[in-house]
């Protein structure tokens, strides 16, 4: 298994600003909790970024097994088939382009919003993923 | 004509002559009588000689100078021009000369100082005093009497003990009932009733009895005994009374400054209470703000993690999906034996006995054969650790709309009830604001103290109460065994009834000092209520003025309640006015009343009221009211312009050491 993750290099203010805005509480999650949020973004908006410089963000053993499943699935739905799963370095890289993307269309909506209401707006997004999405598979 | 110890009564001032006292440095003020109305406005500004004309009056019948300030207390009494203008070592005189009126006789007080002056010296030196009274007598003859009998003239025509109550300062009305009151009517009462010369009497006949009983005693140890133990409770007795009628005093000077500190605190907040609410209200709101924050961050954290489940639940799904697929095909989980390819490929035996040679079609074909099902099988493996995390999420993200749902509920709680606390506390800081914060917890405080003081009092009172009515029992008791005592040791008939006699008429003295002082209070509450009611405009708001035991004064709402502290200045100085009309009409000195600045804290809509009560009482009494220019209002002037008899306005001279007199009427 490979050790770690990576950012860009170019990412890293992106992730230090979501920090000093501390929206849904950024600045105290883990770098691993920070990448996910970041992955899930860009795949929600389906939105990949190939890294130019690589930079250690966090080690791959501090994944647990929900975490690689997380990982895992972006990976299924990029490559459209579970073939992709023996390509461990192809499935990280999958994982580190969505979070790359992800980070800046984070940043992005924060400063599109008005001061103190993005965790209101976000909330209200995600119940309207549920309602859209989910819910009626999950009733 | 005036014969010697009878009460002058109907007295009015015709005129004050002044000469070199303090401002005035020849000065005549007349008082005459034009109207029907015999009241005399005096206006003057502050430091312009009101109050010294007061002093003035107290300096000639009394010779001392109750209200003189701080600054006139260290300037010499006569004037300082004629003292600055006095040759080296010349005689000046400095006199107050009253001259009164009383059913068509003329009494003239004048007192007199010489001073010599010496210019080395700013003060002058005191050569020489004199107080004389000149009287018409029964035959007409013009007579006068000097010092001690001069005195003695003066207690008939305002005793010093109650002078307060004739010639006063405005100011004064208004606190007239609420300080240490209780024991100066009291002893005003004293004065009115006269009893002074029963109280001598009882006295005196107390030490000629107790003569008797040691002339008895001499006669028998046990009647001596029983003399020495009698004598002994008698003492107590005194110190007991004593010290009730101490405690009486100390208990309602504390009544008297409860009154007026509730007076002052009556629309003001209890601060401290508010604070202490208010300290309480921030901690609370500051624990509540704590779990608030709390569960905000919670939520946040809810969102956060939810955040990233919902938005890769497409992926999850489609995993799922995959997965599932393989399930069905039979992909996983897999079959295949990877021990038998590995042993052909090291042994290079099939299992079905060939060789397979190394480098041959059939070897490179198992060999890929390996590598795909390698290749599978982490797949594989890897889709089977998937299933159990995708059902747990799964399961997750069903519970998220009801935990958002609670959660956010929980916050909107602990908002409104801190928007509650927030408002309290606003309401609390808004009821403090502008108030001096630390003189009314001052004030409180004193408050506190005194009603402390007022209630150790009462049953410190209380407790020597029983403590006298103890010993007058054992007083009685000693009194029957010594009665007996002397019967047994056959003293002399003459002896023993001078004895009982004494006993008796000292017990009778008592009582009717007693019953004399309870009279007069009587007629003065009766007095004093009909004129406070004859005069008041407000008729339904009060029911009943009287006077306690203990000599205050009570005024009661119609609503049954006592209002003393809390009515308005002027109606309290109504009642001090109708208390002073009582005084002057029950004790028969009816002699003027001089009031200096009498509605200095009236406001203007009462003052107008306040006038018309001036007008009514001087349609009996004389009455001189000195004012402040700003005193003297619209409203006091509408009424008192008309029906004044004289109006005078001081001034001071340029070098501000004379006054002069301004006629206006």
């Amino acid at each position: 298994m490979l050790d770690r993750f990576y950012i860009d290099k170019e990412d890293r203010p992106y992730y230090r600003k979501a920090e000093e805005e501390n929206v849904i509480n950024f600045k105290n999650r883990n770098q691993k909790e920070q990448f996910l949020l970041a992955m899930a973004i860009g795949l929600e908006n389906e939105q990949k970024r190939k890294l130019k410089t690589r930079e250690g963000f966090f080690f791959s053993n501090y994944l647990g097994l929900e975490d690689k499943t997380l990982i895992n699935a972006v990976a299924i739905h990029e490559y459209g088939s579970a073939d992709i799963l023996a390509n461990e370095k192809e499935v990280f890289s999958i994982a580190e382009q969505y979070a790359s993307a992800g980070i800046r269309i984070l940043i992005d909506s924060i400063d599109k919003i008005q001061f103190g209401k993005f965790d209101k707006i976000f909330e209200k997004d995600l119940v309207e993923v549920l309602n859209r999405t989910a819910s009626n598979e999950l009733e | 004509m005036l014969r010697s110890g009878e009460v002058i009564s109907k007295m009015r001032i015709e005129r004050i002559d002044l000469q070199n006292y303090r401002q005035f440095r020849n000065v005549s003020i007349n008082f005459d009588s034009s109207t029907k109305e015999d009241l005399h406005v005096i206006v003057a500004d502050n430091a312009t000689g009101k109050t010294n004309l007061l002093n003035a009056i107290n300096w000639c019948l009394y010779g001392d100078e109750p209200h003189l300030s701080k600054d006139s207390q260290q300037l010499p009494r006569l004037n300082l021009n004629s003292l600055l203008q006095a040759d080296e070592g010349t005689k000046v005189t400095v006199s107050v000369e009253v001259l009164t009126e009383t059913e068509g006789n003329r009494i003239t007080f004048k007192r007199s100082e010489d001073y010599v002056v010496h210019k080395d010296s700013n003060q002058p030196v005191l050569r020489d005093i004199d107080f004389t009274i000149t009287y018409i007598d029964e035959n007409k003859n013009a007579k006068w009497v000097t010092d001690e009998e001069a005195a003695a003239y003066v207690e008939r025509f305002v005793p010093r003990d109650i002078r307060e109550f004739f010639f006063f300062d405005g100011e004064r009305l208004d606190t007239y009932f609420k300080s240490a009151t209780g024991q100066q009517i009291s002893n005003a009462m004293f004065r009115i009733s006269q009893v002074d010369t029963l109280n001598r009497m009882s006295d005196r006949l107390e030490g000629v009895v107790n003569d008797l009983k040691r002339e008895a005693g001499k006669r028998s140890p046990q009647i001596e005994q029983l003399r020495d133990n009698i004598e002994g409770k008698e003492k107590n007795r005194k110190e007991v009374v004593k010290q009730i009628t101490e405690l009486n005093g100390q208990k309602e000077e504390a009544r008297g400054k409860i009154d007026e500190l509730n007076e002052r605190l009556r629309s003001i907040p209890d601060i401290e209470q508010l604070q202490t609410e208010q300290a309480q209200l921030n901690e609370t709101s500051k624990k509540k703000e704590q779990i608030r924050n709390d569960k905000i961050t919670e939520k946040q954290n809810m969102l956060f993690e939810f955040g990233i489940l919902l938005k890769l639940y497409p992926s999850l799904d489609k995993s799922s999906l995959v997965i599932q697929d393989k399930v069905a095909n039979k992909e996983i989980p897999q079959t295949y034996d990877t021990q038998l390819l590995d042993n052909i490929i090291s042994t290079h035996h099939c299992i079905c006995a060939r060789r397979v040679e190394e480098g041959s079609d059939a070897e490179r074909h198992i060999q890929k054969l390996r590598t795909d099902i390698t290749s599978s099988s982490i797949i594989a493996r890897e889709l089977l650790q998937m299933i159990g995390p995708i059902e747990q999420v799964k399961k997750k993200i069903s519970t998220f709309k009801s935990s958002l749902e609670l959660i956010t509920r929980e916050i909107q709680l602990y908002e409104e009830e801190l928007d509650g606390l927030n408002q309290k506390i606003q309401s609390i800081h808004s009821q403090i604001g502008g108030y001096n914060v630390e003189q009314i917890k001052q004030w409180y405080s004193e408050l506190k103290n005194y009603q402390n003081i007022h209630d150790f009092n009462i049953e410190r009172i209380t407790s020597l109460k029983f403590a006298r009515e103890k010993l007058d029992k054992e007083i009685t008791d000693l009194n029957q065994d010594l009665n007996k005592a002397l019967e047994k040791e056959a003293v002399s008939q003459k002896l023993r009834h001078q004895i009982n006699f004494g006993n008796k008429a000292y017990g009778v003295i008592g009582e009717v000092v007693q019953t004399m002082m309870d009279r007069v209070r009587n007629d003065i509450e009766k007095e004093t209520k009909n004129s406070f009611f004859n005069l008041i405009w407000k008729k339904e708001t009060f029911k009943d003025v009287y006077i306690d035991d203990n000599y205050a004064l009570h005024l009661m709402h119609s609503l049954g309640y006592e209002c003393l502290g809390s009515v308005s200045a002027s109606e309290r100085q109504l009642l001090a006015l109708s208390f002073v009309i009582a005084l002057h009409n029950v004790s028969g000195f009816d002699s003027p009343i001089l009031v200096d600045t009498p509605v200095a804290r009236v406001s203007n809509e009462q003052r107008e009221n306040l006038g018309k009560i001036f007008h009514q009482i001087s349609g009996n009494k004389q009455l001189i009211l000195l004012f402040l220019p700003t005193e003297y209002s619209v409203e006091i002037s509408n009424t008192l312009d008309t029906c004044a008899s004289s109006m005078r306005k001081l001034r001071l001279t340029e070098d501000e050491r004379e006054i002069q007199v301004e006629v206006l009427r």
